[in-house]
């Protein structure tokens, strides 16, 4: 089976004066122009956004527009993180039928309250009605691994959690013998129980499982989409990682952006000499679902 | 460039949802003043009830647990929480049961503490029947009858500011003046509105900066005659695509002043100004038939 990689990946910022639309095309040509493939050569488009971080129904039609969708294209939508989009075109690539995919997420978080919007996520009739926002189960967590002496008091978060803002991030997919920056060795997702009361939030087993489907035990470096650095030492200790090794990404993010932000970190770090790295996506409260994604040197 | 045009809204909606026999079951015992879980296959009590064991397959019957409670873990309500005032967020696992769930406590506790539930004056069957305060629980001679609640109202509202990009907000910014602005792509010269900032089928194109004319064809509609909320036009309208002089591509518009009986598709329509002007869609009140 011919390897499938990463050929391309552009990320932007947007200060609330470009829509959906806008955000989409400043990046999908430029990740197209970067990649060494054509418009034409792509066989399939995945894209991520969530209608209730934007707040207005069918968000995702719009940006359409950017990709050229007549005549008709292959074309699909995941109402999560853009990580899971990247998962789905891999899927798709490692079938065989294509060679290169393209792959896109956008978020405006300065529509709304996004914490407001995570707990949407939630149980709707036993935990959503309490109206606890993403930090509060992020703090549950972390107090929960204080309080079994796996991280210190000092990690639990004493401040409100980072702002969300705009962005947006294309990447092309390609499959050899077309070029890649870096080539997928591993991808695995798992996601955990929707009771945050039943989950194990410290050992957190669905991210062992996912590291270990992704072969990440030879990653040098790993990236985490997520807030805060206890969230990143527990990701590691599940992963059997050094926790040094496990990075946050870094500044502001975009909902439904972030998991691809991680993988341009990533990249990174392989255009700058690593060989094997890492990076954890994750969506729904204090890391529910998650993919592990492995990417190796070229 | 100027700054986008931008508006607050509030989107709310009341969802009435279908609770099913065990989480139904579940809600009538908090209106009952009794905590219930359910027991697993393997024997462990899965706490709030649920049709479904985590682990892998269907629960088999409900089972009293608690009234006493242990903390799993807790954080402050920062600012207090809308329900309960003064809060601790807390995971709560009643005795007798082997998981917890999330809900507030009305007074500092930290992991271990223990706890009992003080049940809501006039209890409505829903997950605000309750809050917890630290301490033991008193013998309680409540029991569930066995009945269900069967559906739970739960109201979600979001705040947001829509804003609306630049190529929009120039589109809704030249209809205030009573202009309609459009684009023709520099690749397949077709010409459409509103404004997008691009071609739809031409990505990589530039596209220029056109004025349509006021006038155009009706390509297609459909006749609304039903009443709903935030309707501009009395029933029985004329809702429709409407492809302006000049242009490519329809846009959407209501049709007033018609016959809806009688109009027909390639009928000639013209613009009706708003009197006032407004930055959006509405400074167009309706397009109107325009006698041969």
């Amino acid at each position: 089976m011919s390897r499938v990689g990463i050929a391309s990946l552009v990320s932007i910022r947007g200060d609330g004066s470009l829509d959906e639309r806008e955000l989409v095309r400043a990046v999908v040509g430029r990740a197209i122009a970067a990649s060494g493939v054509t418009r034409a050569q792509i066989g399939a488009t995945v894209s991520a956004s969530n209608d209730l971080v934007v707040g207005m129904p069918f968000s995702f039609v719009g940006p359409l527009d950017v990709i050229g969708a007549w005549p008709p294209i292959s074309e699909s939508h995941v109402e999560t993180d853009g990580i899971f989009a990247l998962w789905e075109a891999w899927l798709r690539l490692t079938i065989g039928d294509l060679d290169a995919a393209l792959v896109y997420a956008f978020g405006r978080g300065s529509a709304g309250d996004q914490g407001k919007v995570s707990a949407l996520a939630l149980d709707p009739i036993l935990t959503a009605p309490l109206a606890p926002d993403a930090s509060v189960l992020e703090r549950l967590q972390l107090q929960a691994a204080a309080d079994a002496g796996v991280l210190d008091a000092v990690d639990v978060p004493t401040g409100p959690s980072p702002p969300a803002v705009d962005g947006a991030v294309a990447m092309v997919l390609v499959r050899e013998p077309l070029r890649a920056r870096a080539w997928i060795t591993g991808f695995d997702q798992r996601i955990d129980h929707a009771s945050v009361g039943w989950r194990d939030l410290v050992g957190l087993p669905h991210v062992r499982a996912a590291g270990g489907g992704a072969g990440m035990g030879a990653a040098e470096r790993i990236v985490l989409s997520a807030p805060w650095i206890g969230q990143a030492a527990l990701v590691a200790d599940a992963l059997g990682a050094p926790r040094r090794a496990v990075r946050l990404l870094d500044g502001p993010v975009a909902p439904m952006a972030a998991g691809l932000d991680a993988v341009g970190a990533a990249l990174r770090w392989i255009d700058d000499g690593a060989r094997v790295v890492g990076v954890i996506g994750s969506a729904g409260p204090a890391l529910q679902h998650v993919a592990a994604l492995t990417l190796e040197a070229p | 460039m100027p700054s986008p045009l931008e508006e607050p809204y509030r989107l709310e909606y009341v969802y009435k949802r279908t609770t099913g026999p065990v989480t139904g079951a579940f809600l009538a015992g908090l209106r009952s003043g009794v905590l219930l879980g359910s027991r697993a296959r393997d024997g462990r009590v899965l706490f709030p009830a649920s049709e479904v064991d985590h682990r892998g397959g269907a629960t088999v019957g409900l089972t009293p647990v608690g009234p006493g409670a242990v903390v799993v873990t807790a954080v402050e309500a920062r600012g207090g929480h809308p329900a309960f005032g003064a809060a601790w967020w807390a995971l709560i696992r009643p005795d007798g049961a082997d998981t917890s769930m999330l809900h507030l406590v009305g007074a500092p506790v930290r992991a271990g503490d223990r706890v009992h539930p003080v049940w809501a004056a006039t209890p409505a069957g829903s997950i605000f029947d309750l809050v917890w305060m630290p301490g033991e629980a008193q013998a309680s001679a409540a029991t569930w009858s066995g009945d269900v609640v069967t559906t739970v109202r739960t109201p979600v509202g979001l705040d947001y500011v829509a804003r609306a990009g630049v190529a929009a907000s120039t589109f809704f910014r030249a209809l205030a003046e009573r202009r309609v602005l459009g684009e023709r792509c520099a690749a397949c010269g077709k010409v459409s509105a509103p404004m997008r900032g691009g071609c739809a089928t031409c990505p990589d194109a530039a596209v220029t900066t056109v004025e349509l004319a006021h006038t155009g064809v009706l390509t297609m509609f459909t006749v609304v005659r039903f009443p709903f909320e935030g309707q501009r036009l009395a029933p029985p309208y004329v809702a429709g695509w409407i492809l302006l002089d000049g242009s490519d591509v329809p846009l959407f518009h209501l049709v007033g002043g018609a016959d809806p009986d009688t109009i027909e598709v390639g009928a000639r329509v013209r613009a009706v100004w708003a009197d006032a002007p407004v930055a959006s869609l509405e400074a167009i009140q309706h397009f109107t038939p325009v006698s041969p």
